[in-house]
């Protein structure tokens, strides 16, 4: 709530340069309590179907990230899982993927191997519920400390063409204390993510 | 910057004018026009047990929502699955929603194919006193007309305090490319919602 001015004297003139600086004070005060929220880095829709899809230039004016994203491949058989490598780091020894997951084969904890990238179920595939795309959020914290190993928190799900869900809840680690700069996703079977597939990240400061 | 600065000539303003221009300001901040990154859309407090709760005319000028409710359901049962559905919709199969449900004896897995989705909040019958469910659902891209509508939730409820609690993750579709105007909130058992029970409702751009 803004303290309002009170005047001291009948039509208390007042000189635009005092006003001003009246103004400029808040207008501080406000974009600081917003810059130390939250604010969108970026944002895209992919227009053409493509084997890889990379967000560059991430910022390092934010402390986590919080990417939420909608995504979906065209692999032909089923149960597709998202990859996703930092800053162009393609050393297997560098990520370790985990998952909690219950349906498929009956696993409910199992690691997803180690390669050079991280693996996240599930990834929505050609035959999945018409029209759906794969809802994830990823959190990364301490995404732009230059000490700290990178995690990553993802929940995410799908639907089979007849109904049938599954969901997962992911945690993987890049085992470099770089400050990520890039992120690039992919199909762990080298299927094309589709058109239509969307995300927005965000920053917190 | 959201304010012009007056100019040098005339070079006067009065503490009403200035009071106006603080009041234009102020209200341009709380009210949240839809470039901000994250507005409240809704935020209510329920005075009466009630047993539908209602948030119509959501706009479409976000891209994304989060509804947070805190709830607790005056019948006997421990647990009290709220009924969500969109737009009014109450077609048979129209929401499905995989559910895991993590507790204290194990886990339990559900594909819900019903005519809404199917969180869980305490209800009167055996969960602890006093204790409230809290549910947050995120919609993703809920205003497309051409996606069908999904999102993730995440569930806790404390439930009767022995080995009887737990959390819920889901992912879910709303199978239409409608977008979503109205969200409403009801309980399976027909019981209401206590007085106390909150929503609030965020969109984020």
């Amino acid at each position: 709530m803004a303290t309002l001015y009170t005047p001291t004297v009948v039509g208390d003139p007042l000189t635009s340069a005092a006003l001003n600086a009246q103004m400029t004070q808040l207008d501080t005060a406000i974009l600081a309590r917003y810059a130390s929220a939250r604010s969108l880095i970026a944002e895209a829709s992919l227009g053409v179907a493509a084997a890889t899809w990379t967000i560059s230039s991430i910022p390092q004016t934010c402390k986590h990230l919080m990417i939420v994203a909608q995504l979906r491949s065209n692999y032909a058989s089923t149960n597709d899982e998202l990859t996703m490598r930092f800053n162009g780091d393609s050393t297997a020894a560098n990520y370790a993927s985990r998952m909690t997951q219950v349906n498929l084969d009956s696993s409910i904890d199992r690691n997803l191997g180690d390669q050079g990238e991280l693996v996240f179920r599930q990834l929505a595939f050609a035959s999945s519920f018409a029209n759906f795309f794969s809802p994830f959020i990823f959190w990364i914290p301490n995404y732009s400390s230059t000490t700290l190993w990178k995690m990553v928190h993802c929940l995410s799900g799908t639907f089979s063409s007849g109904g049938a869900g599954v969901n997962a809840a992911n945690m993987g680690l890049w085992a470099q204390s770089a400050a990520i700069s890039s992120i690039r996703w992919a199909s762990n079977n080298a299927a094309n993510l589709i058109a239509g597939c969307t995300y927005s990240v965000y920053g917190y400061s | 910057m959201p304010f012009t600065p007056l100019p040098a000539v005339p070079n006067v303003f009065n503490a009403t004018n200035m009071n106006s221009r603080l009041l234009e300001l102020e209200n341009s901040v709380l009210g949240g026009p839809a470039t901000l990154e994250t507005a409240l859309v809704a935020n209510t407090t329920i005075g009466i047990a009630a047993g539908t709760i209602s948030i119509s005319g959501i706009s479409g000028s976000y891209k994304h929502l989060r509804l947070l409710l805190g709830l607790r359901s005056s019948s006997a049962l421990v647990f009290d699955p709220v009924q969500i559905q969109f737009n009014g919709d109450t077609g048979a199969t129209q929401y499905k929603d995989r559910i895991d449900n993590y507790k204290g004896t194990g886990h339990a897995t559900t594909d819900s194919n019903a005519n809404s989705l199917r969180p869980r909040c305490p209800a009167n019958g055996g969960s602890l006193a006093d204790t409230w469910g809290f549910i947050e659902l995120r919609l993703f891209d809920y205003s497309s007309t051409t996606k069908i509508k999904n999102g993730l939730m995440l569930v806790h409820c404390a439930g009767d305090g022995s080995n009887d609690y737990g959390a819920e993750l889901h992912t879910f579709i709303w199978n239409s490319t409608a977008a979503i105007t109205a969200i409403g909130l009801s309980l399976f058992s027909g019981g209401n919602f206590l007085a106390g029970s909150t929503y609030q409702l965020l969109g984020t751009n």
